[in-house]
């Protein structure tokens, strides 16, 4: 009987070399074991996506809420930054909405940026921004582990305030 | 009997452990019930990163819609806040849109905030809004049991009125 090629099989198990074992139906209609020599997709396990059947990806799905809440009462003159903790091992963010607030003398600009992998991502930046009020962004961001969410003031004064609220979710991935 | 590693097998069930139970065949081509090793996944439930199978996440799925409107048109002078009830458990909160209005004299600002774990976590804020405009967003709040969803007024007049509209759907995640 020929083995279905390229298409969804139930899986059963694995034999003793490993190999994978679905179900088939024979030439009677009955079911029987085989191995599956073509390593075909499982179901259930699998999406097609231009012309074939691929391993799924995790979705975006919840295990967890996030959100920060960071501030800096005592600014250095010139240029600081406001780093959120780093993402940590195990874990992804999906980031969906940050603002960003300033309180004191109008600075030149304020920026929220991802840093990631070495990389410095600018999201939004807003020149001169207005004391005491709000800039704010809805999005969708992921991040994954050791990377940071960093908003970066220039021009401060000495002993401004600057604020940076973060909200969106969690993704464990675990074995 | 060789143990695949870091494959998908097929889940039939836990033993009284809570331990999931796989299918395997064995050398006589029997279908046995077996503990899958600590690497594998689970077909149906995991999804393939970082070249391994890892557990998904739970779904933003759908379990009822989120619609909630909150009115307060005789506000005290100063500030004030219009809050939604706090997600109870068993439930998750994605809301999707965000928006009020004030009717009156001009106040100070007006925002919205999520309350999360004992954090304040500020969405978006206008300054000075005109009556009876509506200021919205669009994005993806993710509230967990306990959290909630706070619209904020500063520097209210006496008797005026604010108006805050959320919608979204909800997921019920029981065991």
């Amino acid at each position: 009987m020929p083995t279905p090629t390229g298409r969804l099989v139930t899986p059963l198990g694995y034999n003793p070399a490993d190999a994978l074992t679905p179900l088939e139906v024979n030439a009677s209609g009955y079911l029987i074991v085989t191995i599956d020599p073509a390593n075909n997709p499982l179901v259930s396990a699998h999406g097609f996506v231009n012309g074939a059947w691929r391993k799924s990806p995790i979705p975006f799905g919840y295990s967890d809420v996030l959100n920060s809440a960071l501030a800096n009462l005592a600014l250095a003159a010139g240029a600081n930054n406001l780093d959120s903790a780093a993402v940590g091992a195990g874990l992804i963010w999906v980031v969906t909405n940050v603002s960003v607030m300033y309180v004191g003398t109008a600075p030149t600009s304020v920026s929220v940026n991802v840093v990631s992998g070495g990389a410095t991502i600018c999201l939004f930046q807003q020149n001169a921004p207005v004391t005491a009020t709000r800039y704010d962004r809805q999005g969708k961001w992921v991040l994954e582990a050791t990377d940071i969410l960093r908003c970066t003031v220039v021009g401060a004064t000495l002993n401004d305030d600057l604020y940076l609220d973060v909200h969106g979710y969690q993704i464990a991935i675990e074995l | 009997m060789a143990t695949p590693k870091g494959n998908l097998v097929t889940p039939v069930g836990f033993d009284p452990s809570g331990h999931p139970l796989a299918l395997e065949v064995d050398a006589s081509g029997y279908l046995k019930v077996c503990t899958p090793a600590a690497a594998q996944g689970l077909v149906g439930t995991h999804g393939f990163v970082n070249a391994g199978w890892q557990k998904n996440p739970i779904n933003f799925g759908y379990s009822g819609r989120l619609a909630i409107a909150l009115t307060n048109t005789d506000l005290a002078a100063g500030a004030s806040a219009l809050s939604s009830l706090a997600v109870p458990a068993g439930w998750l909160w994605v809301i999707t849109n965000l928006a009020f209005f004030y009717a009156g004299s001009t106040p100070f600002s007006v925002g919205v905030r999520l309350i999360q774990g004992g954090l304040d976590i500020y969405l978006y804020m206008q300054m000075s809004p005109t009556g009876w405009m509506i200021y919205d967003r669009q994005g993806w709040w993710v509230l967990k049991e306990g959290d909630y969803v706070s619209c904020f007024v500063n520097g209210a007049a006496l008797g005026d009125d604010l108006y805050f509209r959320i919608h979204g759907f909800t997921v019920q995640i029981d065991l």
